[in-house]
């Protein structure tokens, strides 16, 4: 039996939720990334989240977020079933990932997690009620 | 200039040095696509390594296998002439051989601009270097100076490509599965039929191509799928080293 993954709900969560956390975690190690020796710049990716499905889900939801870029600045397109699904999918998960990462209030730096004490690009303090 | 009406011939050199021609009838945009649905382009991941497969090879053989008309070089039974009276000559050829003919056939790439060539604006040409037809002693022939002048893909028509280019069906379960990508070609040849605006280098039966509608109905699918492909293909940016200021 074969699973088209644009439309298995589920999995299609899981992806999305996945992609969003490999991009943080990536934006945090890029820059080190490039001045890294090669050997290094290797166990920086291999620290990267795993990915824990057929890669064919994340063609899928790489597609997603390729759509939700041209919709938002107002492309005029005809979308099929499974893309307007998977687009409230993604919008739920971009919400739950932006609850769960919230911003820096000085640098705008996403956090890795709600209860960070400073951030980790800038160092400002979060105890002091900011 | 590549005539697409007529009989198309390839040439392969065995590693002895033999030389065997063959004959193929024009490809239809059917056999192409027969072509295409056959490919299997897989991928899977196991301990967080990626593995990735692509398979045409029994693709390759049926197209070429229905596409020959005649193959010489070939020692033939005695009392024969020709192997177009060998029974099922065509699946008789080494699979080398085959594979052969089915790479001349594939042999169609992207080529460079020409060097100060400024682009009409909303046409974008695109050049394909490919070998047609054989020498007598036995070489291909290279093409250069093919051009498809094509129009810039709305935002819809882009949609469209990357839709189709992004499916996938997963066997095994959604874990551990293999991913089986779908192929994006047939999507690639209707959108070039819709965004053709004219080429140069082709004829058929010695008649130039004009006109989108005769382009369409007689370019070969698979310079078709070539071409629209360069479309979405992201083009590099120059890079220059930035100037030190005197101090």
């Amino acid at each position: 039996m074969s699973i088209d993954p644009a439309r298995d709900t589920q999995g299609m969560q899981a992806a999305l939720r996945e992609l969003l956390e490999e991009s943080l975690e990536f934006a945090r190690v890029k820059d080190s990334m490039e001045t890294a020796a090669e050997a290094t710049r290797e166990s920086m990716l291999g620290s990267l989240p795993p990915r824990t499905l057929a890669a064919g889900y994340y063609t899928a939801a790489e597609h997603l977020f390729w759509l939700e870029a041209r919709l938002k600045v107002g492309a005029a397109l005809v979308l099929s079933f499974a893309e307007a699904d998977g687009l409230v999918l993604l919008s739920r998960a971009r919400g739950e990932f932006e609850h769960n990462h919230p911003p820096c209030y000085k640098c705008g730096k996403l956090q890795a997690g709600l209860f960070a004490t400073s951030c980790h690009a800038c160092g400002a303090d979060f105890k002091k009620g900011n | 200039m590549i005539d697409l009406a007529q009989t198309r011939e390839i040439a392969i050199k065995s590693d002895t040095g033999m030389v065997y021609r063959f004959a193929l009838v024009r490809i239809t945009s059917a056999q192409w696509m027969k072509y295409f649905s056959g490919i299997l382009s897989t991928s899977e991941v196991k301990d967080r390594e990626i593995t990735y497969s692509f398979d045409n090879t029994k693709a390759i053989m049926e197209l070429v296998q229905s596409a020959l008309v005649n193959a010489t070089g070939y020692r033939l039974p005695a009392g024969v002439n020709d192997i177009t009276q060998v029974h099922l000559w065509q699946f008789k050829i080494k699979t080398s051989h085959c594979m052969g003919v089915g790479n001349a056939l594939l042999h169609v790439r992207a080529a460079e601009q020409e060097d100060g060539e400024a682009m009409e604006i909303g046409v974008e040409p695109i050049r394909l270097r490919t070998v047609w037809g054989a020498t007598d002693k036995g070489e291909m022939v290279v093409h250069s100076d093919l051009v498809h002048r094509l129009r810039t893909p709305t935002a819809e028509q882009a949609h469209r490509y990357r839709r189709d280019l992004s499916r996938s069906k997963v066997v095994g379960g959604s874990r551990s599965g293999k991913t089986i990508n779908l192929n994006a070609q047939p999507t690639l040849a209707a959108l070039y039929d819709e965004l053709i605006d004219s080429v140069e280098g082709y004829e058929v039966n010695g008649q130039p191509l004009v006109g989108a509608d005769m382009i369409a109905r007689e370019m070969d699918a698979y310079h078709k799928v070539v071409a629209a492909e360069q479309l979405f293909a992201p083009v590099s940016v120059a890079e220059a080293e930035e100037e030190k200021k005197a101090e």
